[in-house]
């Protein structure tokens, strides 16, 4: 009696522990199996890729055709890749494994040459439809003999943020230094003033090593102000009289506590900025400017209108020509 | 024989005896002392220490926004009056920082807690209690940013 209930106790155990969903299970019996990996483990942007990596083999002839049918359609440049990586001495190689690699709709597939194991890359670039959404995807591989392998991904949430790298700032007067959040871009005076657009801009990007608002000088360095934060600008920059002056919460932080391997284009910082950051971020009692950042650095910010709430990552800094390069995420409230 | 052996006897019921009243001595002198706890759960203990040592205010970067850390070795922080004189560097957004503090003892409260969000525009004040909360002291702290 013991023994029967220890072999059933035994045997509930090894179900839980090497069971497996029915396609996985389908397609071990079968003499074809083939397994995924998701590559991309930064947040979902649109516009960007979710990179995976599909391995195949089977004991059955050679592998034939192969494909992926996405919840929502991918945008312009989803596709397999028609070469196999692998790593020799720290380097990537390639080795072409596949031809006649196609995206129609939902469906992307690729045709195996000649070979009975391999793993393809397949890169899905994350359309504007997917935005908030959830989407998932099922990879399928048949063989020369006719067999089937599939396996169907989780669910993944895309982000409802905009992403915007490497924008350029110049702190000089002719420069591209006033920027809209809602427009993710920088414009200088003379095209703010061209276009009436003074009611966009959000923040001016200023630079200089001191700041002397009255017998003192204090330290400045390069600083993101909003058109209505009075007497954080440095001595003869003047936001003309005419402009609409709109105040944007900031909030300052530096990179030793916040980072954003995305925004800051290093693989190796697996740390970001997800939507959830941008909604918990509080802005009560905020400044309305933030200034002496440096590399690194990075400023929360939420618009006078609380249309936008983003994150501005820091990526250089330039003293001697009054420069900055930034980066953002953004998420729009309503 | 006999009444050598009653002897014998009665040194061992001796000896059992002061062993026992010794390991009790001992276990007496040697066991902790229990102090009360207060309804925080934390230790009231005998110590009438009750001062602040270092204080420091941090911005949203948690970096510290002050020109000098005032201490009581430097002045800024006086013991007597109970008082705290810092000076925040210019752009410190006043309105919201983190104020804390070294306190003369590690079993000293501070009422209410730092380390919260605080608007120091005006001054602040906090009070230190001491180890045995028999002491209470009102501190004062004023920061001002520079202009």
């Amino acid at each position: 009696m013991k023994r029967t209930a220890y072999l059933i106790g035994l045997l509930a155990v090894s179900t839980a522990i090497f069971g497996c969903k029915k396609n996985e299970i389908e397609a071990r019996n079968k003499d074809l199996t083939g397994s995924f990996i998701k590559r991309t483990v930064a947040p979902l942007i649109v516009g960007e890729k979710i990179d995976f990596a599909y391995g195949m083999g089977t004991k059955s002839g050679k592998l034939s055709a192969v494909q992926v049918t996405a919840s929502i359609a991918g945008a312009t440049g989803t596709l397999w890749e028609m070469v196999t990586h692998r790593t020799v001495n720290a380097a990537d190689v390639t080795t072409l494994v596949a031809r006649n690699s196609q995206t129609n709709g939902n469906l992307s597939t690729v045709s195996i040459i000649d070979t009975n194991a391999t793993t393809l890359r397949y890169a899905y670039i994350t359309p504007e439809a997917a935005r908030g959404q959830k989407v998932s995807f099922e990879f399928a591989v048949t063989n020369s003999a006719g067999d089937r392998s599939s396996v169907r991904t989780p669910e993944y949430q895309i982000s409802a943020m905009d992403m915007k790298r490497s924008i350029p700032l110049v702190g000089t007067a002719a420069g591209a230094r006033y920027f809209s959040i809602a427009d993710m871009r920088a414009y200088t005076l003379a095209e703010v003033e061209a276009g009436n657009l003074s009611a966009k801009i959000d923040f001016v990007y200023a630079y200089a090593p001191t700041i002397t608002p009255g017998t003192a000088a204090y330290t400045y360095g390069h600083s993101l102000v909003s058109p209505a934060a009075a007497g954080f600008l440095p001595n003869g920059f003047t936001i003309p009289a005419a402009w609409t002056r709109k105040s944007t919460a900031m909030e300052k932080k530096i990179g030793t506590w916040v980072y954003d391997g995305q925004l800051k284009g290093d693989a190796n910082s697996n740390i970001y900025i997800d939507d959830i950051d941008l909604q918990k971020q509080n802005f009560d009692g905020s400044a309305n400017y933030a200034i002496t950042l440096t590399n690194d650095g990075s400023v929360f910010m939420k618009t006078a209108d609380g249309r936008y709430t983003a994150f501005v990552y820091i990526n250089s800094v330039n003293n001697s020509t009054s420069t900055a390069v930034i980066s953002l995420k953004r998420l729009q409230n309503f | 024989m006999n009444r050598g052996y009653k002897q014998m006897l009665l040194q061992m019921k001796k000896n059992l005896l002061l062993t026992i009243l010794g390991m009790a001595a001992l276990y007496a002198a040697s066991s902790c002392r229990k102090y009360p706890i207060d309804k925080d759960g934390l230790l009231i203990t005998d110590n009438t220490s009750c001062y602040m040592s270092s204080f420091n205010l941090v911005g949203s970067d948690n970096q510290t926004v002050l020109v000098t850390t005032p201490t009581f070795a430097n002045g800024l922080i006086d013991t007597v009056k109970c008082t705290v004189t810092a000076i925040a560097k210019f752009g410190t957004n006043i309105s919201k920082v983190k104020p804390y503090c070294s306190l003369g003892a590690n079993d000293m409260l501070v009422e209410p807690f730092m380390g919260l969000w605080t608007d120091f525009n005006q001054p602040k004040t906090y009070t230190l209690v001491s180890g045995n909360r028999q002491i209470r002291k009102l501190y004062t702290i004023t920061v001002t940013v520079q202009k």
